[in-house]
């Protein structure tokens, strides 16, 4: 799957968990830069994510992802 | 009196543990991690082990951050502090990231509700203050300081180790009027406080307001 096509799910489970259907996400986006990514929706997104592109993350890689960028990595390298 | 004051190490993980479990249990009857997964004191404190054997920093369950101090030779009382987002991220992300790996997935879904409850009352850290959390002291040893000592050398050896602070920050619950005076009387002041409309919170953490406290401190 391309990055850009991840890219484009994860955006929209983003505008899903946090309620926020305008949201725009780039690679460089972080939990800091988007009001309401808190502490329940970070999990909520996690989950929402491994179940849409049927993954698993492992802990030392969720621990990695300091931007949606790292998350949209890991997914391609998950699901290629 | 013999004190002293020492970084914690593995051996020292079920003292820990101890310090967590009595901290969130000011204010009520229940453990407030206990009340919002509806867990109990046996699967939480089981969680807390396998959260401390992981090592992560950045936020307060880990090992490495925490002070313990020794009076006599007896471990007597306990405090984590940490520089937030030393590590990149916000504490708040670590920590969730670490109930998801540990924690049962429908057991942390299923308390979405009281989850969502416990942001309402959530007060922002800021970046770069060196954060206070898991303050403790065991009984026997309480009213002799000991909690001011442990932050000052908290502070002494963060700004040793370079980490380039200006603030201290403690967030504590509304009603703990005792670690209030104590923390008043250590420097800090109240400088925010947010409250949830809903009463449930009542069930989960005994009170409905979150505060703030803060210190000032020079920049080395």
């Amino acid at each position: 799957m391309e990055e850009q096509d991840i890219l484009l799910k994860i955006t929209g489970i983003l505008q899903n968990v946090l309620k926020r259907h305008s949201l725009s996400v780039s690679m460089a986006t972080t939990a800091s830069d988007i009001d309401g990514w808190d502490s329940l929706s970070n999990m909520m997104i996690i989950d929402s994510i491994e179940k849409n592109f049927n993954v698993k993350f492992k802990f030392n890689e969720i621990m990695k992802f300091n931007n949606v960028g790292d998350i949209v990595a890991c997914v391609k390298k998950k699901t290629s | 009196m013999s004190l002293t004051i020492r970084k914690a190490t593995a051996d020292d993980k079920e003292f820990v543990i101890e310090a967590i479990v009595e901290s969130e249990t000011s204010g009520s009857d229940t453990v407030s991690y206990c009340a919002i997964f509806s867990i109990d004191d046996h699967t939480f404190r089981k969680i807390l082990s396998d959260i401390f054997d992981e090592e992560v920093g950045g936020q307060e369950l880990c090992i490495a951050n925490f002070l313990i101090a020794e009076v006599e030779g007896e471990r007597a009382a306990a405090i984590s502090a940490w520089i937030e987002k030393e590590e990149g991220l916000a504490s708040n992300i670590i920590k969730s990231n670490l109930f998801m790996h540990f924690m049962d997935r429908d057991v942390l879904l299923g308390a979405s509700a009281n989850l969502a409850l416990m942001n309402e009352i959530n007060i922002q850290r800021e970046d770069h203050a060196l954060q206070i959390e898991c303050v403790y002291t065991a009984e026997k040893f309480r009213g002799r300081g000991l909690v001011k000592q442990l932050i000052n050398e908290h502070i002494a050896q963060k700004q040793k180790d370079g980490a380039g602070f200006s603030k201290v920050q403690i967030v504590l619950m509304k009603n703990n009027a005792s670690a209030i005076r104590s923390y008043e009387k250590a420097g800090f002041a109240i400088v925010a406080e947010k409250q949830c409309a809903n009463d449930k919170i009542f069930s989960l953490l005994g009170c409905d307001t979150k505060i703030l406290m803060e210190k000032s401190i020079a920049l080395i």
